[in-house]
């Protein structure tokens, strides 16, 4: 026997749309994006490797800048461990159409070349590039 | 005592639309204001500088990442030198940009061989992707 008439109009009346797995499947996007989005302040710096320069490193235009595993930057013949003075140096010896090209030695980490890339640009010391092959800086 | 008009009470069902409504502002929160990356190798430590110009979104890059040890993993996962190989054929064709996430204790020599890497294979553009603060 089917169900009277007058009963099913009741119970749809009573019928309520259940909320849970609405619930459930927004809580997990949230636990999915809180655990993969990113707040970090990313930044990009363009360091070219010297392979992008026309000319080699021993042109008279470049500008050699050893850096040492123990933060020693050479230039020249002068050495300093201080940033702000490193890029003076660099500043006072470049040339504006000349290159300046960073020599990391073997065993130096990225970090402070960055560092130094980012102290010659706040010395406004342009066309800075990095040698891509290690080893002993040129004298 | 108890009087009887609880147990009505007990059955009115609690409206768990606030609740919904807070969550789901937690998630576009979450969508709009955070970005989607790969996460970064157990360790990372990011490069960090301050004058780097912010990252724009939504532009066509791929991420390289470059480890402590100088391994050099793409997309978050470990990739052999004809796999980076390819990639920066593929990502050259394309157009896009090489973007390079390198520990700060990584060998220069690692992060620069890279990016002389990605200049033979005729990639216009790559960028060294620091942070600005420790997140």
């Amino acid at each position: 026997m089917g169900t009277p008439l007058s009963t099913l109009g009741t119970r749809r009346s009573r019928v309520q749309l259940s909320l849970t797995p609405l619930i459930d499947v927004v809580f997990i996007l949230l636990v999915f994006f809180m655990l993969v989005s990113q707040f970090a302040d990313w930044r990009q710096i363009d360091l070219r490797p010297q392979a992008m320069l026309g000319g080699g490193a021993g042109d008279t235009q470049t500008l050699i800048v050893g850096l040492y595993p123990d933060q020693t930057i050479r230039i020249g013949d002068r050495s300093t461990q201080d940033l702000a003075e490193a890029a003076a140096i660099v500043r006072a010896k470049s040339t504006s159409d000349g290159a300046v090209v960073i020599q990391p030695r073997d065993g130096v980490a990225i970090q402070p070349v960055i560092d130094l890339v980012q102290a010659l640009d706040a010395a406004e010391v342009s066309n800075v590039r990095v040698d891509s092959q290690t080893g002993e800086p040129m004298p | 005592m108890t009087p009887l008009r609880a147990t009505a009470a007990s059955h009115k069902p609690d409206s768990t639309l606030p609740l919904i409504n807070i969550v789901l502002l937690l998630v576009l929160a979450f969508m709009i204001a955070g970005t989607v990356a790969a996460p970064l190798p157990e360790g990372f430590d990011p490069l960090q500088s301050m004058r780097g110009a912010p990252q724009p979104r939504g532009e066509n890059r791929v991420d390289f990442t470059v480890t402590q040890s100088g391994d050099v993993q793409l997309n978050g996962s470990a990739a052999s030198s004809k796999d980076l190989q390819a990639a920066l054929e593929a990502l050259a064709e394309t157009g896009g940009k090489l973007s390079v996430k390198a520990d700060s204790r990584a060998p220069a020599s690692a992060v620069m061989e890279l990016l002389a890497d990605a200049e033979t294979a005729n990639i216009k553009e790559a960028v060294v992707v620091t942070i600005g603060s420790k997140p």
